[in-house]
């Protein structure tokens, strides 16, 4: 191929589309580790440069480098990492000296490295668009041969490192989607929450008792063995042994769940700076205080629920937290308080947010829902029931705000975050001593407690959390509206009925015979009745991606491997209740 | 005709070995690397709502791989399983990741070596459509054998284009 | 009786790749990553074929060969070695010692196929579930 003049013999970098990803990832995760020894290494060679140990440790760094860069085409990496390797290795053979110039080159060689790391692994991750990358090597690369040539005076006359992309400058590049900011996880099903192909550190004693637990595994295998073999079977022995072979497995699964698992501390950390930002500026004094920073959550559920945590402890400084004029009229502490505590209970996760505020405003919420038709005048309901109000949609919008201290201003929003999670929240409020919220988690987003139904002669899970009941249909009365589907009478509710088998569209006829079975389901607030075959019972089960190469129905989720080795799919409340939607006329009907 | 030096750099591209095996009464290959393994014919659990040819899933040990239909992404009727069909497990690569697809065939054939003379770019199938899946051809022993590639057939599907395949029995790939 | 294949090579990426290219074969496939570990399984599985990379961590690949050559079992196995660049010097001694073959890196899968297909009598694999 000729060579473009306006590269100046440098050489783009473009990651074909049909490079292995896993390969890719792989390169990028073996990277940052040498990019870490080089650096480090360099920091031992100012001190010793005579550390033939740690020459070594560097050349094989940039040795592995081009290596694996080689095998991905990936030139422009590949030849500086030659140029380096071949400086490291005449030092290593003692032709060469380490000088502050040879530390010098080495460091600007690694940061270029870093530099192509870095921006592959935003193209790969999505989060940049695929382009081709110019980051210029060669006068790095001259240096570098300058030295080898025994050029004493070489010293690194490199400009500084800046990458450029050819198009970039351009305007008018070619048009391509832009990259989302944030990579597609978010739009994948909430149950299946950050399938990001992320490597996490995983403490040692984890490991080994890992280890320790799957040889247990073997020897409880091969003590079954021997009894099934043996000429004289003995049932107890056997037994005996299944149950160990039962309870390693168990724990076997418990401890690879908590490799998932990391401290909630970074989130936590985060609000401090928040809080104190919002503070200012609001020219309040609060103290955040954090307790069960400790506590393990999945490492999926971090990223998530962010954004919901922020923003409930911003909504706790900017409204809840009352004026200092105002604290002190009323014999509070000037300073307000937020606390933050995470903890386990009852194989969940719980999260609270606690503040010593004004508290609801239970009279202005009230007026408000009654203005909304969300209650009706002279129904006086429980002050859960009031404060949940503020979840509503209609009770998030900026009117409000002053009305009720401000606390419905996205709660809407974060209620739906922590229900992706499969998870709820709480509040309690008390006038002029303050407001709590309780957010309960599961304890894992890899496993759920499923109901097993069965259509068409397949059966799905449904997540237990979201089933409100089941019953024989005989002892229902539906009813066809016309033109807005059917409707089951629930004592005094009316439900919108979804028949699941003739929503699946299979093309195959239902074989199925008998009545069926109801089953309730509620999410975002609303209930459906679902006619399932069969009711098979209640499980656990291990949450996995269906593979992502073919968009399913959003109202599947994933699915789970079931005892028989077949796959269930797993139904996704959520969008089940928002099919259609036939719901809110129906239920204005009701009322 | 004289292939264009363009169409002979291509065809070293596609030169290698293949994985061939028998859709129909046609021959396909791919390229041996984009299989992972292959398993006979198991259970299969459906997928509400997609098109017919995408069978469902499979259990791969612990990994759920969704397993598609040569026979009917190809047009064909679905055939009565026989003791040769199977699934090819391949690796695809897919919106920049790698995942694992089978596909179920008739009957595995062997492992060649298809050299770039021996490719030639795919005819103009049916109403000038080329099937932009099968983009070369390849004679081997005297046997066509239609090279297909799966990143790009998976591709469609993935995007959900609308599916309108010739059947290939009625082509000149049959010799 | 499947072939088995020991790969030592210190990059994870080498494994993947040769890992890989075996899979839709009936063979069973090692994978080691450093020239101790490499010996250590050659001696315990015996297997058909091994790929040795020449740089590595520890010891170098031409070390590996040779205890692999002072190992009675190990003296005729097929040896293909993984290089990185054609050091002449390397190449000698590794002919000394009778290896199988070279290949250079970086490859594709399907040079090493090529060459295993010259040792080995590679069958597709069908598992049954």
């Amino acid at each position: 191929m000729p060579e473009d003049p306006e590269l100046n013999g440098e050489i783009p970098l473009e990651i074909s589309a049909e490079t292995d990803s896993e390969l890719l990832q792989e390169f990028l995760n073996d990277a940052r580790d040498h990019l870490d020894h080089i650096e480090q290494g360099v920091l031992v060679l100012e001190e010793d440069a005579h550390n033939q140990e740690v020459v070594n440790t560097i050349f094989r760094a940039f040795h592995t480098f081009k290596g694996n860069a080689g095998f991905l085409d990936l030139t422009a990496v590949s030849e500086l990492a030659h140029v380096l390797e071949s400086l490291l290795d005449q030092v290593r053979e003692g032709h060469l000296e380490i000088n502050s110039a040879i530390i010098e080159i080495i460091l600007k060689g690694r940061d270029t490295l870093k530099q192509f790391v870095d921006e592959i692994e935003a193209q790969v991750r999505g989060k940049k668009t695929r382009r081709p990358l110019l980051i210029p090597t060669s006068a790095l690369k001259a240096s570098v041969r300058r030295i080898l040539d025994g050029d004493e005076s070489a010293t690194c006359d490199i400009p500084a490192l800046k990458s450029s992309v050819p198009e970039e400058s351009a305007e008018t590049a070619p048009v391509e989607p832009p990259a989302p900011v944030e990579p597609s996880a978010n739009a994948k099903s909430p149950l299946l929450a950050g399938n990001e192909n992320n490597s996490v550190k995983v403490s040692t004693a984890k490991l080994d008792s890992l280890v320790d637990l799957a040889g247990e595994l073997l020897i409880a295998q091969s003590l079954i063995v021997q009894i099934a073999s043996s000429s004289t079977f003995d049932s107890h022995a056997l037994m005996r042994n299944l149950s160990q072979l039962n309870r390693i497995s168990k724990e076997l699964q418990r401890t690879a769940m908590t490799m998932r698992m990391v401290p909630i501390r970074g989130i936590f950390q985060k609000m401090h700076r928040l809080v104190r930002d919002v503070a200012a500026r609001q020219k309040k004094e609060v103290h955040l205080v954090l307790e069960g920073e400790d506590t393990e959550v999945d490492r999926t559920l971090v990223e998530k629920l962010s954004d919901p945590l922020m923003h409930m402890v911003r909504n706790a400084v900017d409204h809840a937290i009352e004026p200092m004029a105002q604290r002190i009229a009323a014999g509070k502490p000037a300073a307000g308080r937020i606390l933050l505590r995470a903890y386990h209970k009852s194989g969940h996760i719980l999260i609270e947010v606690e503040d010593d505020g004004a508290g609801l405003n239970r009279e202005r919420i009230v007026q408000k829902a009654i203005r909304n038709g969300l209650l009706k005048p002279g129904v006086v309901p429980e002050d859960k029931d009031i404060f949940s109000l503020i979840f509503h949609p209609g009770f998030s919008t900026a009117e409000v705000v002053t009305d009720i201290s401000g606390r419905g201003v996205g709660m809407d929003v974060v209620q739906r975050n922590i229900s992706k999670l499969r998870g709820k929240i709480d509040i309690r409020s008390a006038p002029g001593v303050g407001t709590g919220f309780t957010i309960q988690l599961p304890l894992t987003m890899a496993i759920i407690d499923g109901l097993i139904i069965k259509v068409s002669g397949q059966r799905y899970i449904l997540p237990a959390i979201s089933v409100r009941e089941s019953f024989h249909p005989k002892s229902c009365h539906i009813t066809s509206l016309p033109g807005r589907g059917e409707v089951v009478q629930m004592r005094k509710e009316l439900i919108p009925l979804l028949r699941l088998h003739d929503h699946f569209q299979f093309q195959t006829a239902s074989t199925y015979t008998g009545a069926g079975i109801m089953v309730v389901i509620e999410a975002d607030g609303q209930k459906r009745c679902l006619l399932a075959d069969e009711l098979l019972g209640k499980q656990e089960v291990v949450i996995k991606h269906l593979g992502d190469v073919f968009k399913t129905d959003p109202m599947i989720s994933g699915g789970a491997i079931l005892g028989d080795g077949c796959v269930g799919l797993i139904l996704d409340p959520t969008a089940l209740v928002r099919l259609e939607n036939p719901g809110q006329e129906i239920l204005n009907l009701a009322a | 005709m004289p292939a264009s030096t363009l169409e002979k750099s291509v065809a070293g591209k596609v030169a290698g070995k293949y994985l061939t095996f028998i859709v129909g009464s046609v021959a396909y290959g791919i390229p041996i690397l984009k299989a992972r393994e292959i398993i006979r014919l198991l259970d299969i659990t459906p997928i509400p709502r997609l098109p017919a040819h995408i069978k469902g899933v499979i259990n791969l040990r612990g990994k759920i791989v969704p397993v598609i239909d040569l026979r009917m992404r190809f047009g064909l009727p679905e055939a009565t399983t026989t003791n040769r069909t199977c699934i090819i497990v391949t690796q695809v690569e897919i919106a920049s990741a790698t995942k694992l697809m089978g596909l179920i065939v008739d009957a595995l054939e062997e492992v060649y070596s298809i050299n770039a003379e021996d490719i030639e770019p795919a005819p103009h199938f049916g109403n000038g459509n080329t099937v932009s899946c099968i983009e070369h051809m390849a004679k081997v022993r005297g046997q066509v054998k239609a090279l297909l590639n799966i990143d790009q057939m998976v591709q469609e599907d993935h995007e959900g284009l609308p599916l309108s395949f010739p059947a290939l029995e009625t082509t000149p790939a049959q010799s | 009786m499947s072939n088995k294949i020991l790969t030592v090579d210190d990059s994870k990426m080498v494994r993947m790749i040769v890992t890989r290219t075996f899979q839709p074969f009936e063979c069973e496939i090692f994978e080691a990553s450093n020239g101790a570990d490499g010996l250590a399984m050659a001696a315990s599985i015996l297997p058909d074929l091994i790929f040795l990379d020449i740089t590595m961590g520890d010891m170098n690949g031409l070390e590996v060969l040779e205890k692999l050559r002072q190992t009675e079992a190990l003296q005729a196995t097929p040896v293909i070695m993984l290089t990185a660049e054609s050091g002449n010097k390397s190449i000698e001694r590794a002919d000394q010692l009778h290896v199988a073959g070279y290949v250079a890196k970086p490859f594709k899968g399907e040079q090493l196929l090529a060459q295993a297909n010259q040792i080995l009598n590679l069958q597709l694999l069908v598992a049954a579930q």
